[in-house]
This record gives structure tokens, C-alpha cells and sequence, in this order.
């Protein structure tokens, strides 16, 4: 972990906003603080409870089909383990529902043992059996059980998964077509937990609010648009957890959040705007972690449309962007210069990339004369709440900087999606990628293979020449089974494709804030900084 | 008057057809939909038109009308996407904390507008009448939304004497059986749910009810100033009745009908109209339910929920025009 | 001390009707003579307007007010100190009272008084297009169901009751987020979901003027549809509707700083007081005047359109025959 942390030291500490005492005491932080001063132990303490503020609850459960961060990630991660397990505090796969497994020598096979012992929420035993259901529902379209609207096949890799085998009670075996060394951190993402058979038997593709896996807590409440209530499982493989209960409490409105946190009501979130970190910090109850950054925040280019097409006005526009302004105007200081895909967390981090996200106005504007773009009126799309619309008027601005004409809409995420997925409906687009699995393979086929939605309509570059040297690449360095191997692929992966094809312009590397009441310990931190809400460390002091 | 109810309960139908329809075609107007929704997060496009195929997105506009018609005559408003939840199961649980706020709200802004207007009109004229008048026109000129935010800036980050958010604190155990805390807590024998309830109801209920008291004081002002000098208050003064019965029996009764008109159809705007202070105070009501389900795509909630809204207000609105037979006789007709 | 209500109902006596003095009915009623022919509104003289106003302070006030807030809209490019869009990122997060920005700045270092004084511009605009739309629509709408009848006017009155039978803020939501949110869908859900509101009112009138004597003496005359329509009965309406207006206008800014506070309105960076408020709320800790003073300006601006609407109601109420 402590090799990972790489940060840029300009950017963090000199561009925090200076907030003098006098500032956050004029502001009304004094009534902040008297509400904080002498008040009792929190209810939820006492009763052993905590209380985790998220934007959205369903309550539909239903691992794979994607409900919103609040179902679909934040309350799953309590709720169920898969066969392996990654903390995110270091990258390493560990096995969760697998004791272990082994790859065979082509890296096509996979064998896992499953743990012996383990059970689920209903009591009933974990076997091979139930894996072998939990997986056979997303491949297999005739399977009885087979929840409408899944994709979750796309993040086992696709086609590339042919066939699993129940090999016997506990051995379980998955086969791939071409190698894929992120195989084993794939089954750690929060879509891929297991299921119990018998709850499947019960309630057939309608798991979704009853779901029964074998996590730290089990489901006991959920109403949609409010809350989900999770209670400690006591036969949790790993001990049973500290915490008794925890309330996952929709809170979408971000002052009533702070004060939620300050005054004491919420115990923890990761929804916290980044304009009030500072003065959580400094209300004396809360702690602000600062975790590793695992999400990618950029510009993405329509290779088709208009002036983008031309290489060189992308690649002005990625030297027009001031990641500077943005870490401190967009984030307030709580975000980190980035290299270029992947982010000093991850594999193929290699922080002399960061040139290739440095502000360079002279460079730009000669690049703009060349493809004599001067004066072009290009449209930009950006999600209308949380930091999208601060970060739009930083980077607008930065790109008029350059004498380019922006034209920015701010939508609803429902129509942003739809604007996204529609070549002809957009030309540069703000969006980022998180990683629910730490493997750098997540931000790469995805976004870049032909056939994703990302490469043919967001930044449709499918066309370009560099496609298949592209995808070659890609390739080559999921299916590498050496980690250093992998490590410098990737590293090489990014320099092509900062230096041919350039259809992102890397804005940040950020993570979602995470604040907790002091008298909490075990948080990780890490993990909650891209969504992954591990809570069977946390206890009360 | 029972053949204008019948005459008005018959369109009734034809009204709420007509709501569903137009939000059915609004919604589609509207950029992405739930297949969009559900493959943001994830990659190809044939599993996306897997998506869209198991949707019932891919059939015409109108196939999908008829067949949503169709599942409504059958008392089936279909199901979220996003929830898995029916429709009829969200509803139920959240239209009844609209109209739990809707009614708190509604007698902040009657017991506020009453009793000002008719101070205001016992005082006509004097420094009571004009501040009144003054108040009731800034507290409705008022944004909501920045009411609302003043009002969790005071009470819940200044004062910490009111929570700021939902419905109930997070570590109260509610199970609800008609989704109606009040009765629920009776019927369930936990009292110890009313006191957070009603903590955590009065921020929202005061936005509302400030916002609209202005005005009730301004209609019951004004109706009770016009009743006043009207001859037969004068004679029943000068048959020797006591300004209190005079005042009760024959004000009061007059003065009613307009002021029961501007309650009535305030509390039917505030079914929907709330929406912004539950939006602020993330008050689970149906309002912002609605709202989310429209940035969600969730078409089936968005239809559910405009039908029951709309129905609710036609029918309270009706309410209200039937309830001026009962105040004022001359207006029975056979 | 007697109680209130003891009060009301002692004081039978009918209250002086006196020059100036605002009537004690509040129903709108159409400027005519008492043998129900059409009368003209009286000519009023401009020191008649200013006697009219001297006797009500807060009157004057509110439009001085409107009209101090239109013009310094109207000026913002003269008046203001900076650009309102200019992101100054040296000088961020300023308090109050700092040497060059009496209002501050915002995280963006943006000048807060010139994105006040420019603020209030779509929400005038806003307020006064989509409103004179409606009136435009549902005159004509009413006037045709109110004097043509039949079927024409149980088809557009049904069509009203549809709009109608929906609490307006959510139509005004579904439609904008349907459209997209920019100043011209903004303007039109606003002037769609008003449009109701003027058709029936306009309706109403003009079934009771329908049966007036000089609408009757029009067609014995020989007068075509359009032309009594349109030269007879249309002026008399035009008091009230101006007085629904008013109270309109105060709605649809309400209504259009609603839309922006969901994001569903004016987008940024261009200066909108609604959408200040939303930003604002981020930064309440820090400095709360970004979230406050934009709310309060529209605040003062609403409340000052409503009391001039108040005062129009009980001129045209009056009949015309009380002013001085």
C-alpha cells in the first residue's frame, strides 16, 4: 500500500482553499460546534448500530442487474462474498467462498476448492452446487432462475467464459476460451456473489428483495427510497462482525448529509460533497480519510464528430485541461494528478505519465492553428449533480483558453446515458471509470474493444487505424500471466494510448470521499473510496 | 347536486386516461430509457439488445401503449425495473407519507391562515391588519426550496433541535402495516413512534404550510371583511345577539365558502406539489418517488404514480365543490 | 379585551368607501356600466397615479422594486464590476466585504455581486414570456369556449381540466426534463401549465358578458363572430386577465427558480438566481451569503410583483368608479 501511494506534491496540500479558524468559526461553525460539545455518546453507539449515509436504496438486491451504487455495490458488499475477495487496501485476490484455486498451464482453467464450512443466511451449506447455480443464471438463457435485464456476463468477460463445470460438491471449475489473468479478480466484484441455492429454489429470478448470500450481514428490512437494514451474520467464515446492525440510510441531499455527520445521526458515508471535507475535518467528531484513487475521472472524445476527428485538436484539448484547477476548484484539493489510465493504485502506473496530462497552452494552441480548429464550436455533455457541474465550468473554461467555442449541457444521468450511447448525439462528454475490481483490465476492454457500447458510441474510435494494434495490445496484456510482465504492458498499453489514439483526455484521479465518526475504527477506507463498502472491520471504540 | 357528482365522478375516467397518455408520450419523448439505465455500467452492445429485447423496449410505441392499457383495466400498474417492486406495492408505501405531510402541512396553513385573517379583519386597518397582510404576502412570495433550506440551517444545524432528513431516525424499527405511522402506532401499540414521527415531520410540514398560509390569511381576510357588512349581520346586531354568536353562527358559516374553496385546492396541489420539500428534506413520499423515477426512466412508476396523483386531486377538488352544499344550503340544488 | 372574533362580529357597521381607499370586495368584476353596456376604462391622469400610489407606500415600494430590479437586469453588462462568468482562480472563496468583490466569490473565484446583478435576468424573462404566452393562449382559448360553446367549448375546457387535474410543478418537471433543460422549455412547461389557468378565467367573463346587452345588440346589428369577439368583448376582459397576470408572473418565477434549484433550468456557468442557491448550498458552511442572498432577491422580487398584483385586484375590483 505504502508503494502505491504516489502523489504529485504540488497538487495536494498547496491547492487545499485556506480556511482560517475565522472563517469556519464566522460561518456558523460555532453553532456546529455547540451542537457537538458535550452531547452524549450517539444513540446508534449505544446500541452497537451504525448508520451509513448512500444516495439511493432500491431495495432490489438482485446482484446482477445494475440498481444504482446503493444497492447494486454499497449494500451488497455486506450482504455477500464471492469466490474471491479483494480489500483494495493492497490488489491482491484473496479467496473468500474459495480456499483456493489453481490455473492451469494455459491459462485457460480455472479450479476452485471451496472453503468447507462456510454456510449462508438461511443456514444451508455452502457447496460447489450453489456457485454452480449462481453462475449457470447469467450464462445459460434457459435457466429457470435467470433475472431479467443482466449483463453481468460482460464482466466475467464475455464470450470468453465457454463453459462451468460442477466438478464435485466442492470443486467448482470455469473455462475460458483465451487466457485472462484477471479472471480470478473479476469473481471479487459485487455482482459476482453467490447464492443460495435453496433461496433460489424459494424465489426463482425474484431474489432481488429477498436476496440470501453468505456475507458479513444478512438483509433484514429494505423500503425503497429510504433505507436497507443489515444485521451481523453470526456464522460469517471470517468471525461474526463487529458492528450489530447497520442502517444504509438514503441521504441525497448534501447539507442535510454534513449536518447529518457533524451533529451526529449518520455515523459514516462516501457521499460527502468535497466542498464540505474541510470543514467536517475541523468540526472536531468526523474524520476525513484520504484513501488511494482508484477511479479515473476524464474527457472523452468523439472520434467522429466534427474538429475531434482531427488527432491533433484532441490531443490540444488534452493539453488545454489544468488538472490543477480542477483537483482544487472541482474536488477543493481532495483529488490527485493523474498519469494517464490507470492510477497509482493500480498496475501499470508509471508516474512519469503524468506528463501526458500536464497543462501545455503554447503546445495546444499550435496544435489547434495547424488543424486550424481556431474559433470551432464543439458541445460538451456532463451530468448535472454532485462535483459533474463544477468540473464542467473548469474544464469549459480551459478549453476556451485555447480559443475553442464550448457549448456545455448539463443533464439528468438518465438522458446523460442515453446522449452518451448515441454517436451522433455527442462530441465531448465528462464521465469517469471506477474500478469494483483493482485489475487495470477494467478500464481497458471495456472502454476500448470494438463491440462495447464505449468504443463504438462514446468515443466510437473503432474506426480509426490504430484499432487493432489497440486491441492487440489489450489483449496481450490481460492474457500475460506474469504480474511484472503484465505491470510494464500496461504501462506501454497507456503510452499508445496517450501518444496514437487519445480519445480520453485524463482529468483526475479521485475517489469518493469517506468520512467517519471518530469513534469508529477499521474503516477501509481504500475500498469505500471506489464504492467497495467492506464493514466487517469496522467496531465502535 | 347528485347529478352534477354523478356527471363529474363519470369524466373521471376520462380525465385520468387522458393524464396517463400524456405522460406515457412525455416520457418517451424523454432522451435514454431503462435499457440505457441498466447498461451504463456495462459493455457490449448484444447484451445491451438482450437487455432491451427482455424489457419490452423493443416493440412499437404503441404495442407498448395497448399493453400497458390493457395490464391497468386489469388493476396491474406493472412493475419498477429498478426496484423489482410493483408498482401498486410503491405506491402503497409511499402515498400515504404524502398525504401525511400533505395533511400536517394543511393545518400549519389553516391554523395560520385563520386565525391571522381573522385578526387581520378584527382589526382592520390598524398596524395588526397591514402586518399581517405584509408577512402572509412574503411568507408565499417565499422559494420553497430556499425556505426549506433556511429552515435546516436554523433548526437542524444552528439549534440541533430538529432532524434534517426521512421520515423516521435510522435506528427506529418500523413495520409498517398501512404505511400510516399514527395508526400504525396504534394499532401496533408502539407509541415511542410518534414522537421521532412528528420530529422529523415538522421541518417539511412548515415549509409547506408557511409557503401557503399566506394565502388562507389573504381569502379569510377578505371573506370575512365582505360578510361583515353585509345587512343581516347588521340585524341580527340589532336583535341584541352577543358578538361572539353573531360571529359563530352567522359570520362564520358565510365567510366559509370561499376559504373552504382556497383549503381545498391547496391541499390537493400539495399531494404533488410538495415534491420540492420532500426533495430537500428526503421526505419518502410520492412526489419525489415520481420525480426520481422520471431520472431513472422508470416508466411504469412515473405512470403509476402521475394516475394516483392526478386521481387524488381531481377527486379532493371534487370534494371540495361537494362540500359547499353542506356549508351553504342555497346551493342544494335537487 | 374582547375577543377577536366578538370583534368581527360587532363591527356591522359598513366601512367608508372612500376615495382611494381600496373596496372591500375582492372579486374581479369587468369594468362596465351599471346598465350592463361596455364601458371604457376612465382615462387616468399621470398625477392621479402618483396620488393613487403616495397613499400606499408599499405599493410604491414594490414598484419601485420590479422596476429597480428590471433595469438593473436590463444594465448588468454596464453595472457590473466583473463578468459574471470569469473564473478568477486567485481570488476564490472571498468573503463578504473583501477589497475588489463586496459580495465575495465562489469556489470558481467568480464575482458574486455581478452574477446577482446579472442573475435575475432569466428569471424576469422567464416569468414575463412564458406568462404573456399563456395569456396570449388562453385568451383565445377561453374567448372561443365562452362565446362559441357547444362542443368547442366542452373539448378545450376538457383539454384545460387534463393540465389542470395535475399539480402543476411536476407538469412543469415532466416537460422540461422531456425538452431539455434550456430558457426555451423552460419558458414553454411554465406557459403550458399556466395556459389552464387563464382559459377558464377568460371562459367565465366571457359567458357573463355574453349575455350583456350590448354583446346581444352587436348581433342583432349584424356584427360577425370574430368582430364581436374581438372589439366587443375582448376589452373588458383585459382588467382581470392583467390582474391574474400579476399574481401569475409571481408563480412562474417561483416556478422557474423551482426548475433550477432541480437542475432542470438555466444551466451554468450563466448567472441564475435559482441555480446560485443550488450551488450555494454546497458551500453553506463556508459562506452562506452564496445561498441566501440569491434566495432573498428572489424572495424580495416575488413579494414586491405580489403586493403591485394585490393593489391592480382592488383597483379593477373597485370598478373604475373609485379612482380619484
Amino acid at each position: 500500500m505504502i508503494m502505491n501511494r504516489m502523489r504529485s506534491p504540488s497538487t495536494k496540500t498547496g491547492g487545499r482553499v485556506p480556511v482560517s479558524r475565522r472563517q469556519v468559526l464566522a460561518s456558523g461553525a460555532a453553532g456546529l460546534g455547540a451542537a457537538t460539545l458535550g452531547l452524549p455518546r450517539l444513540a446508534s453507539a449505544q446500541d452497537n448500530t451504525l448508520v451509513f449515509a448512500v444516495n439511493s436504496i432500491t431495495g432490489n438486491f438482485e446482484p446482477t442487474v445494475w440498481n444504482g451504487f446503493g444497492d447494486t455495490v454499497i449494500t451488497m458488499d455486506s450482504l455477500g462474498r464471492g469466490l474471491t475477495h479483494v480489500t483494495f487496501q493492497s490488489t491482491d485476490v484473496q479467496g473468500a467462498v474459495a480456499e483456493s484455486w489453481d490455473v492451469s498451464e494455459d491459462g485457460r482453467v480455472y479450479t476452485f476448492s471451496i472453503r468447507p464450512g462456510m454456510t449462508f443466511h438461511d443456514g444451508t451449506d455452502v457447496t460447489a452446487q450453489d456457485v454452480f447455480r449462481t453462475f449457470n443464471r447469467i450464462l445459460d438463457p434457459e435457466d429457470p432462475t435467470r433475472p431479467a435485464g443482466t449483463g453481468a456476463i460482460d464482466n466475467l468477460g464475455g464470450d470468453n467464459l465457454q463453459e462451468i463445470e460442477l466438478v464435485d460438491d466442492m470443486t467448482f471449475r470455469f473455462i475460458l476460451r483465451d487466457p485472462d489473468a484477471a479472471f480470478a479478480a473479476r469473481l471479487s466484484r459485487p455482482d459476482m456473489v453467490i447464492i443460495s441455492g435453496a433461496a433460489l429454489d424459494e424465489y426463482g429470478s425474484d431474489i432481488g428483495p429477498n436476496l440470501v448470500s453468505c456475507g458479513p450481514y444478512r438483509l433484514v428490512d429494505a423500503t425503497p427510497g429510504e433505507r436497507a437494514v443489515v444485521e451481523a451474520f453470526d456464522d460469517f467464515y471470517l468471525g461474526r462482525p463487529s458492528v450489530d446492525r447497520i442502517v444504509f440510510q438514503v441521504l441525497p441531499d448534501p447539507l442535510a448529509l454534513t449536518s447529518a455527520l457533524v451533529g451526529g445521526t449518520v455515523s459514516m458515508s462516501n457521499f460527502v460533497p468535497h466542498s464540505n471535507l474541510e470543514q467536517l475535518a475541523s468540526s472536531g467528531r468526523v474524520t476525513v480519510h484520504e484513501p488511494q484513487a482508484y477511479i479515473s475521472l476524464f474527457l472523452t472524445m468523439n472520434a467522429t464528430a466534427g474538429p475531434l476527428s482531427d488527432m491533433r485538436v484532441r490531443q490540444a484539448i488534452n493539453y488545454a485541461v489544468d488538472r490543477d484547477a480542477v483537483i482544487n476548484e472541482a474536488f477543493f484539493g481532495y483529488a490527485y494528478q493523474p498519469a494517464y489510465m490507470c492510477t497509482a493504485a493500480q498496475m501499470g502506473y508509471d508516474p512519469a505519465q503524468e506528463a501526458y496530462s500536464t497543462r501545455d497552452l503554447d503546445r495546444a494552441r499550435q496544435l489547434i492553428q495547424e488543424a486550424g480548429a481556431e474559433g470551432a464550436t464543439i458541445m460538451m455533455h456532463s451530468q448535472n449533480q454532485l462535483f459533474w457541474p463544477s468540473l464542467g465550468q473548469v474544464v469549459q473554461r480551459n478549453l476556451e483558453d485555447i480559443g475553442l467555442n464550448i457549448d456545455t449541457q448539463y443533464v439528468e444521468s438518465g438522458s446523460f446515458f442515453g446522449i452518451m450511447f448515441d454517436k451522433t448525439q455527442h462530441e465531448l462528454g465528462l464521465w469517469q471509470r471506477s474500478a469494483f475490481m483493482p485489475d487495470p483490465d477494467g478500464k481497458f476492454s471495456p472502454l476500448f474493444f470494438s463491440g462495447t457500447l464505449s468504443a463504438e458510441d462514446t468515443t466510437a474510435h473503432t474506426g480509426l487505424p490504430t484499432q487493432p494494434e489497440l486491441e492487440r495490445r489489450i489483449l496481450e496484456a490481460l492474457q500475460a500471466q506474469d504480474p511484472e510482465v503484465r505491470n510494464q504492458l500496461y504501462i506501454d498499453l497507456n503510452r499508445f494510448l496517450a501518444e496514437e489514439v487519445m480519445v480520453h483526455a485524463m482529468l483526475a484521479n479521485i475517489y469518493t470521499p469517506v468520512a467517519s465518526q471518530n469513534d469508529l475504527s477499521g474503516v477501509n477506507a481504500d475500498g469505500m473510496g471506489t464504492y467497495r463498502t467492506f464493514l466487517e472491520t469496522v467496531s465502535y471504540l | 347536486m347528485t347529478s352534477e357528482l354523478i356527471r363529474r365522478l363519470a369524466v373521471l375516467p376520462l380525465l385520468l386516461w387522458a393524464v396517463v397518455t400524456l405522460v406515457f408520450v412525455l416520457l418517451r419523448i424523454l432522451p435514454g430509457d431503462a435499457a440505457t439505465m441498466l447498461t451504463a455500467q456495462v459493455a457490449s452492445q448484444e447484451v445491451r439488445d438482450r437487455i432491451v429485447i427482455e424489457l419490452g423496449l423493443d416493440q412499437s410505441l404503441w404495442q407498448q401503449y395497448l399493453i400497458y392499457l390493457g395490464d391497468l383495466l386489469r388493476l396491474d400498474a406493472g412493475v419498477s425495473y429498478i426496484s423489482g417492486r410493483s408498482v401498486t406495492s410503491l405506491i402503497y408505501t409511499t402515498l400515504p407519507v404524502t398525504i401525511e405531510l400533505a395533511v400536517a402541512a394543511a393545518l400549519i396553513m389553516a391554523a395560520l391562515g385563520l386565525t391571522s385573517g381573522m385578526l387581520a379583519a378584527a382589526f382592520r386597518g390598524s398596524w395588526i391588519d397591514v402586518s399581517v397582510r405584509f408577512v402572509a404576502t412574503v411568507l408565499f412570495s417565499v422559494p420553497w426550496f430556499w425556505l426549506g433550506i433556511v429552515l435546516i440551517l436554523v433548526f437542524s444545524v444552528q439549534l440541533g433541535w430538529l432532524p434534517s432528513f426521512g421520515r423516521l431516525p435510522p435506528s427506529v424499527l418500523y413495520d409498517p402495516v398501512t404505511n400510516f405511522v399514527l395508526i400504525d402506532a396504534i394499532i401496533l401499540g408502539q407509541p415511542q413512534l410518534i414522537w421521532p414521527w412528528l420530529q422529523h415531520l415538522i421541518l417539511p410540514a412548515l415549509t409547506v404550510g408557511l409557503t401557503t398560509a399566506g394565502f388562507v390569511t389573504r381569502i379569510t381576510r377578505v371573506s370575512f371583511l365582505e360578510v361583515m357588512v353585509e345587512d343581516f349581520v347588521r340585524t341580527a346586531r340589532m336583535k341584541g345577539m352577543s358578538g361572539s354568536r353573531v360571529f359563530w353562527r352567522h359570520i362564520c358559516r358565510n365567510a366559509a365558502l370561499p376559504i373552504v374553496t382556497i383549503v381545498g385546492l391547496m391541499f390537493g396541489a400539495m399531494l404533488g406539489g410538495s415534491v420540492i420539500a420532500e426533495v430537500v428534506f428526503a421526505y419518502p413520499g410520492i412526489g419525489r418517488m415520481m420525480v426520481d423515477a422520471i431520472f431513472q426512466r422508470d416508466y411504469s412508476v412515473v405512470q403509476g404514480a402521475a394516475l394516483v396523483i392526478a386521481c387524488l386531486y381531481i377527486l379532493v377538488n371534487l370534494a371540495t365543490d361537494l362540500s359547499y352544499a353542506l356549508i351553504d344550503p342555497r346551493l342544494r340544488t335537487a | 379585551m374582547p375577543t377577536a372574533w366578538a370583534r368581527i362580529g360587532r363591527s356591522w357597521k359598513p366601512f367608508r368607501i372612500c376615495k382611494g381607499k381600496a373596496a372591500v370586495t375582492g372579486l374581479d368584476r369587468a369594468a362596465s356600466l351599471p346598465d350592463g353596456r361596455a364601458g371604457r376604462p376612465k382615462p387616468i391622469g399621470l398625477s392621479a397615479v402618483f396620488r393613487h400610489l403616495a397613499r400606499r407606500p408599499v405599493v410604491a415600494l414594490s414598484w419601485v422594486i420590479v422596476l429597480a430590479v428590471m433595469l438593473v437586469s436590463l444594465l448588468a453588462p454596464w453595472l457590473a464590476p466583473f463578468d459574471p462568468t470569469d473564473q478568477a482562480t486567485t481570488d476564490r472563496m472571498l468573503p463578504m466585504g473583501s477589497d475588489a468583490f463586496a459580495m465575495g466569490t465562489d469556489q470558481f473565484g467568480r464575482d458574486q455581486l455581478s452574477r446577482l446583478l446579472w442573475g435575475g435576468r432569466p428569471l424576469i424573462v422567464i416569468s414575463l414570456v412564458s406568462v404573456a404566452i399563456a395569456i396570449a393562449a388562453g385568451f383565445v382559448i377561453g374567448l372561443c369556449a365562452g362565446y362559441l360553446r357547444g362542443w368547442i367549448d366542452m373539448v378545450l375546457m376538457r383539454v384545460m381540466d387534463v393540465i389542470l387535474s395535475f399539480p402543476l410543478i411536476l407538469f412543469a418537471i415532466v416537460i422540461v426534463a422531456a425538452l431539455g433543460p434550456n430558457l426555451i422549455n423552460v419558458i414553454i412547461a411554465i406557459a403550458l401549465s399556466q395556459i389552464p389557468v387563464f382559459a377558464r378565467l377568460v371562459r367565465a367573463l366571457t359567458v357573463g358578458e355574453t349575455a350583456k346587452e350590448y354583446v346581444l345588440a352587436g348581433k342583432a346589428v349584424g356584427f360577425s363572430t370574430p368582430r364581436i369577439m374581438l372589439s366587443e368583448i375582448a376589452p373588458n376582459l383585459v382588467g382581470p386577465v392583467i390582474v391574474q397576470g400579476t399574481s401569475v408572473i409571481a408563480v412562474a418565477a417561483l416556478y422557474s427558480a423551482a426548475l433550477s434549484y432541480l437542475g432542470l433550468g438555466i444551466q451554468p456557468p450563466e448567472p441564475d438566481w435559482g441555480y446560485m442557491v443550488k450551488e450555494g448550498q454546497q458551500l453553506l458552511f463556508f459562506a452562506p451569503s452564496l445561498a441566501l442572498v440569491p434566495g432573498i432577491c428572489i424572495a424580495v422580487f416575488v413579494t414586491a410583483w405580489n403586493f403591485i398584483g394585490d393593489d391592480l385586484r382592488d383597483l379593477f375590483a373597485a370598478g373604475g368608479e373609485t379612482m380619484p
